[in-house]
């Protein structure tokens, strides 16, 4: 009899992630606790709540351990240290990354998006999400340009169109009522729409698609692995955020064509996952072949041409624009064929030049000359004299005098930071803002 | 006949299925087999749809000679109902303007008229398009071939006709664009499309998706508490396709023996729909349900007792998932075999197991469209691929998990000059030490020397009036000129606007095909145009023949505005970006001109 009930629980589970069947079979009960039960099915069988919102209620405070002396620093340490560890996994030395990106965010619409393994819903925190998203992305990458594009009732569906402006991405992703997820989803035809609307684009650029599926099925009209190759051949880029868990074809899909596939753990998770993809990704090598061919593989760059516009006051009367063809009085003009576009960085309407602004190129040199990663001074020793620099160069706080003792792998026990090109040392906190936002040393500048 | 596309409506307020085949449209009555409606595709002579956002979704169908036609409501609620309409009205659109085609009537759409009269710089053999099998299937099939060869205009000229059609119906400007200057011969269709060729691809995108078949088993369960099982359509379509088990029983025994009702109930109560369930068999079911000799004979024996498979596979399995392929390290090592994988230990399972099997394998085939009875779908594909074996072999047998992702560095960046990239600081930073030399306590020292008589200074202070007045006059007119634009924005009236606009908008495009013939943009062989030297030229040439009137038309704009009583500068200062663009066009093409042409 047990081992009956046990077989029991076990398929049910089985068949829910095999078949995706949206409907679990309760024998008639009602829907409500229909959804709930699935819920459960989807987290590890122990927790058996009653209700939905116990679900909620974790310890997270119980995660942050306080050291002997009720302080919280040790735990501090912790955070950052791992912080320093991971941006010293980065490549050290300047690479080619195309900062000229155009990427397809391509957003999981179907019915799937409504479980609520994350709160209030996975949609709601992926709208949430993909927003900050589109923001942090812009602001990283001026040059760029992204389209939207929803997989929703089998079909996709373009959203938004490959704009450069990303408040026209935010306004098409801001209404969740135009969004509410239906049906089933379908990758083949969502990437075929988001690869067709790449085709047209120069390959100096680099074509992505960033796919946040939340469905463990997708129903397909036809192979999709034929769209995988053409994605190949068309050197698309494929990055997947999965919600629910890794499924074979979505890890191919980024395995092929050299993207970078994560499941999310939980609504953090999903933020870092996503948020990796931000910096611009670095220009990989052809395979061998072609690195054969040019020894030194590094394979030479052509000049791409562009252009700084003239920009005309507000108070301008108001003329012709070339992109809406309506009267504004704001605009910018293209240095080469004086025509009046609204919005720059954008290919000109009427010539094709790109058109830049200089602080767009600024924004986007950072990621192609990173800062190098400072070293952690191990002890006094390696302090040559701690009297001529007594504090940090950034800041001037003093350095400790005094040698810290439980100290985690990658932290520096005197808190000095230095930086291996100009040798100066830094305070911790200097060197989590030089990386992270200044992205350049200030000892290096003089 | 392969149907294409099928939904649910009322026609004349009973519910049925419309159907869209290969050369019928027709409607079949819910329960019926044969259709009630069915009107040949030739016959068909216009389609008109209610509203977009109306409460009902409706498609009319007009034929030659009836022109009441067939009026149908899509039952589905509201956003399916529109996107089955749309794909009816897709496909009918192309039925309908194929009938007018070929019976040679002029054609009635504004915009429709508008291509058929551009399309003529490209050959369209009306013959060849009616003789063409063109359905459903055809198109897609041949968007497929699209797909894979990147569409330059006129490859496929019904295909590529209709999707630019398409096009400009999403567009009412472009189509209008497209009517000023296309249709009046200033440039040729090929080159209007020139550069626009991503809005052809986004819209062979959307109208070649087709939805693919939902792998969602039929699980028909009661609804509501006293056990009605609502039977719907759809529901109906299903099983039939899941289970051919009952389409079978329901074609021998329906209108013979039992009616369509009983048949249904029956089926419900039986042991046959017991076995379809998707959840394991229940045991409390089984005491419920009672014998029913018309079902009963379609029960597939039970399954539970043979292990066997019932159809051998005659591939090799993945080595990954094989159970047997470790066998003889057992025998070897003396290891004890796994005893907790053992196919098919657990017998209850059986059923789903093959269920699911089998379900998997209907659906990828009818995804495929490939019969891969005895080939299962990972090895059809390697073969397809051409992949021997021993790489098979190789390939399944190495777990990608557990090896290092490949860390490739990238291509490193080397940059001449880089050390200059620097330059800009560090001559600001140099500039800074200067500044720190100073001697700061003298600086403080003078600084407070200066303050110390700051009250009476200060009571000294006059304030001219004029150069204030003039600052403030001049703030004053700043902010009144922003008022100004903000105020009137828009009060040219609307017909000369349009002239505007519609200039501006020539303007442009000729300005674009001047650019794009003087400065090709960077294309990597993907759309190699216009390719010679020598035609880019005619084409600039031509251009600059348009562009050089512009100036005139502008002109008389102005005059048309001073007539009509409109401020005639601020028309001049609206036009003034085309006027200077099409002034720099020019000029860069004269003196492009002058000194001899530059290869």
């Amino acid at each position: 009899m047990n081992v009956d009930s046990d077989s029991d629980i076990s398929i049910s589970d089985y068949e829910e992630n095999e078949a995706g069947v949206s409907r679990s079979r309760t024998k008639g009960k009602k829907k409500a606790t229909d959804k709930r039960k699935k819920d459960k099915a989807k987290r590890k069988p122990k927790d058996v709540q009653a209700y939905t919102w116990e679900a909620n209620f974790a310890r997270s405070w119980e995660t942050v351990q306080e050291d002997e002396g009720g302080s919280l620093q040790g735990a501090v340490n912790d955070w950052m240290a791992r912080g320093r560890r991971k941006r010293l996994l980065q490549p050290q030395n300047a690479i080619r990354r195309t900062i000229i990106r155009h990427m397809v965010l391509l957003i999981d619409l179907s019915s799937s998006m409504m479980d609520r393994d994350m709160r209030p819903t996975r949609f709601a925190v992926t709208l949430q999400y993909a927003r900050e998203f589109v923001l942090e992305w812009f602001d990283q990458n001026p040059l760029g340009q992204m389209a939207v594009v929803g997989m929703r009732a089998g079909v996709g569906e373009r959203i938004c169109d490959m704009s450069g402006n990303p408040q026209d991405v935010l306004k098409s992703i801001s209404d969740r009522h135009k969004l509410e997820p239906i049906g089933e989803p379908s990758l083949q035809n969502s990437i075929e729409m988001a690869r067709n609307s790449m085709n047209h684009l120069p390959t100096h650029s680099s074509r992505e698609i960033l796919i946040i599926f939340g469905s463990l099925t997708t129903c397909d009209p036809g192979n999709i692995h034929d769209t995988l190759d053409e994605c190949v051949k068309n050197r698309i880029r494929i990055s997947i955020v999965a919600l629910a868990a890794e499924m074979k074809i979505c890890r191919d899909l980024c395995d092929k064509t050299g993207g970078q596939f994560g499941v999310a753990l939980n609504e953090g998770h999903f933020k870092d996952l996503l948020f990796e993809l931000v910096p611009p990704p670095a220009q990989r090598a052809l395979p061998r072949s072609s690195a054969a061919v040019s020894s030194s593989t590094n394979p030479a760059a052509d000049l791409i041409m562009m252009g700084f516009p003239t920009r005309l006051p507000d108070t301008s009367p108001p003329s012709f624009c070339v992109c809406h063809s309506e009267l504004r009085s704001k605009g910018f003009l293209c240095p080469r064929c004086l025509a009046k576009i609204c919005d720059v960085p954008t290919d000109c309407d009427i010539c094709g030049l790109m058109i830049v602004s200089s602080p767009h190129l600024a924004r986007s040199y950072h990621h192609l000359f990173p800062v190098k990663p400072y070293s952690a001074v191990a002890s006094f020793d390696n302090v040559a004299d701690p009297s001529t620099s007594p504090s940090c160069h950034a800041c001037s706080k003093i350095f400790p005098t005094t040698a810290l003792h439980n100290i985690v792998d990658g932290m520096s026990a005197i808190g000095r930071y230095r930086c291996p090109d100009c040798e100066t040392d830094f305070c911790s906190d200097c060197d989590v803002f030089v990386h992270d936002v200044i992205h350049c040393c200030p000892g290096c500048g003089e | 006949m392969p149907t294409m596309v099928t939904a649910n409506v009322f026609y004349k307020k009973t519910p049925g299925i419309l159907e869209l085949t290969d050369s019928y449209l027709q409607w079949t009555q819910n329960g019926q087999k044969a259709p009630s409606v069915r009107v040949p595709h030739a016959e068909t002579s216009s389609l008109f749809c209610s509203k977009e956002g109306a409460s009902q979704v409706k498609l009319k169908i007009a034929l030659f000679g009836d022109d009441n036609g067939h009026n149908f409501t899509f039952i589905s609620p509201n956003p399916v109902a529109l996107g089955e309409r749309e794909k009816f009205k897709a496909e009918l659109t192309t039925i309908i303007a194929r009938n007018r085609k070929s019976s040679e009537s002029p054609t009635k759409l504004p915009v429709f008229s508008s291509v058929s009269a551009a399309s003529t710089s490209q050959p369209l053999r009306t013959g060849a398009i009616s003789s063409r099998p063109s359905t459903s299937r055809a198109t897609s099939v041949s968007s497929d071939n699209l797909r894979a060869t990147p569409i330059i205009p006129g490859t496929d000229p019904a295909a590529d006709f209709r999707h630019r059609k398409n096009v400009f119906m999403n567009d009412p400007e472009l189509a209008a664009l497209h009517r000023e200057l296309v249709a009046g011969g200033h440039i040729s269709e090929a080159e209007f499309w020139e550069g626009r060729e991503h809005l052809i691809y986004a819209q062979v995108a959307q109208d070649s998706q087709r939805k693919g078949k939902s792998g969602v088993l039929v699980d028909p369960r009661t609804e509501t508490v006293d056990g009605v099982i609502q039977l719907t359509p759809q529901l109906i379509h299903d099983t039939f396709e899941q289970y051919p088990v009952v389409a079978k029983a329901y074609h021998e025994t329906v209108p013979s023996k039992l009616t369509e009702a009983e048949f249904w109930t029956r089926y419900f109560r039986s042991k046959l729909f017991n076995a379809h369930r998707a959840s394991i068999r229940s045991a409390a079911a089984q005491h419920v349900v009672q014998d029913d000799p018309i079902f009963d004979k379609y029960l597939e024996k039970d399954d539970d007792a043979e292990l066997e498979p019932r159809r051998q596979r005659d591939d090799k399995v993945e080595l990954f998932v094989d159970l047997g392929a470790t066998r003889e390290d057992h025998e070897q090592v003396g290891n004890e075999q796994d005893i907790t994988m053992q196919a098919g230990r657990q017998k209850g399972a059986l059923p789903l197991i093959r269920k699911f099997n089998e379900h998997s394998e209907r659906l990828l085939n009818s995804a495929l469209q490939v019969v891969l009875s005895n080939i299962p779908l990972e090895c059809a594909y390697q073969i397809s691929r051409g992949e021997g074996s021993s790489t098979k072999r190789k390939r399944t047998t190495i777990d990608e998990d557990l090896h290092n992702p490949e860390s490739s560095a990238g291509i490193a960046l080397e940059m001449q000059d880089r050390q200059r990239y620097f330059e800009g600081q560090m001559k600001d930073t140099q500039h800074n030490t200067l500044k720190e030399k100073l001697d700061v306590t003298s600086i403080i020292r003078n600084t407070v020397l200066n303050l110390q008589q700051w009250d009476t200074n200060f009571a000294q202070l006059k304030v001219e009036r004029k150069p204030y007045d003039a600052a403030l006059l001049s703030m004053t007119q700043n902010v009144h000129a922003r008022l100004d634009v903000k105020v009137r924005k828009h009060d040219i009236p609307e017909d000369l606007f349009r002239q505007m606009r519609s200039c501006q908008t020539a303007a442009n495009e000729f300005l674009r095909h001047f650019w794009t013939s003087t400065c090709p943009p960077m294309t990597d062989g993907q759309s190699p145009s216009l390719s010679t030297p020598a035609q880019r030229a005619a084409k600039a040439a031509k251009m600059i023949g348009y562009l050089s009137k512009t100036p005139e038309k502008i002109a008389a704009l102005v005059q048309t505005a001073q007539q009509q009583g409109i401020d005639p500068s601020r028309v001049e200062v609206a036009m003034q970006p085309v006027f200077n663009a099409v002034g720099r066009a020019l000029t860069s093409y004269y003196n492009k001109k002058t000194p001899g042409p530059r290869s």
